[in-house]
């Protein structure tokens, strides 16, 4: 079992959160104007790195979506942080 | 045609349910106010004059309480609809009640920090300032009441079967690892 950092309750059991996909994956602007390719890779192409990770994760028993930069190799967490903190850029769209 | 009426036990009498075993007594709490505030906490905390709010195994007091269950949110005990009325207030807080939507459960004396191991995996000694927690492997609000070594639980009203089937099975409380005949 891992212990994730919610930004506001602490470290909690890893079965309490949800994983929500790569930090800074936005959906396309503009509606007819975004292309079949801008599309797919949104929905499909995942950056599955190997060592640092940037992604966006939900604590699922108080609600907290936050951005969690961890390394997918030892499974340490850098930091987490929620949206309006990390210098503005914590990946989400708002 | 399959069924599966058998699957399912029926819900324990609320109003007589009981489980002891050495060092822990559990019982339900029925007829609490409870109401869900969203928005600005801190300054509703202030207009009720309810004091802090309660975080992760904090000790809440008296009859009217509130309990962190989020950055933006209180599950406010004791609170009566006449007094905070349901919907939006424009000093910055929505209000909805919950009463019937939670069921509680009260566990009493020694063996509760062994009952938190068996059912969380919070650090009793660092909870934390939110007291929404996994449990049992479901949300529930957890915290103490009145005074150390007494703690409420409050699951969603259909989990609470379950919750009572877990608990009746845990060997603190007797249990063999299976529910007792009901």
């Amino acid at each position: 079992m891992q212990l994730f950092p919610c930004p506001f309750c602490g470290p909690r059991s890893e079965s309490e959160f949800h994983f929500g996909g790569d930090a800074g994956n936005h959906r396309p602007e503009g509606f007819r104007a975004v292309t079949d390719g801008e599309w797919s890779n949104y929905l499909h192409a995942r950056n599955n790195p190997r060592g640092a990770a940037n992604e966006i994760w939900m604590h699922m028993t108080c609600g907290e979506v936050f951005r969690m930069e961890r390394d997918t190799v030892h499974h340490r967490v850098a930091r987490s942080f929620a949206p309006g903190e990390g210098d503005g850029h914590d990946g989400m769209a708002h | 045609m399959l069924d599966v009426s058998s699957k399912w036990r029926p819900e324990p009498d609320w109003a007589l349910a009981r489980l002891s075993g050495p060092g822990i007594t559990i019982c339900p709490v029925t007829g609490l106010t409870q109401r869900l505030v969203s928005g600005d906490v801190d300054r509703f905390l202030a207009r009720y004059d309810l004091g802090r709010d309660v975080g992760a195994l904090g000790l809440a007091l008296g009859e009217r309480y509130a309990v962190r269950v989020a950055r933006d949110r209180l599950l406010v005990v004791g609170v009566s609809p006449a007094e905070l009325a349901d919907g939006w207030h424009d000093e910055g807080w929505a209000v909805t009640t919950v009463s019937a939507a939670l069921r509680v459960v009260e566990a009493r004396g020694e063996g509760i920090r062994d009952l938190l191991a068996r059912g969380t995996t919070l650090d009793p000694d660092d909870p934390g300032p939110c007291a929404a927690m996994s449990f049992a492997g479901m949300m529930a609000t957890i915290y103490g009441h009145a005074e150390a070594g007494t703690l409420r639980i409050h699951v969603d009203r259909g989990l609470a079967s379950y919750l009572w089937e877990w608990l009746e099975c845990q060997p603190l409380l007797g249990g063999i690892g299976e529910p007792a005949p009901r």
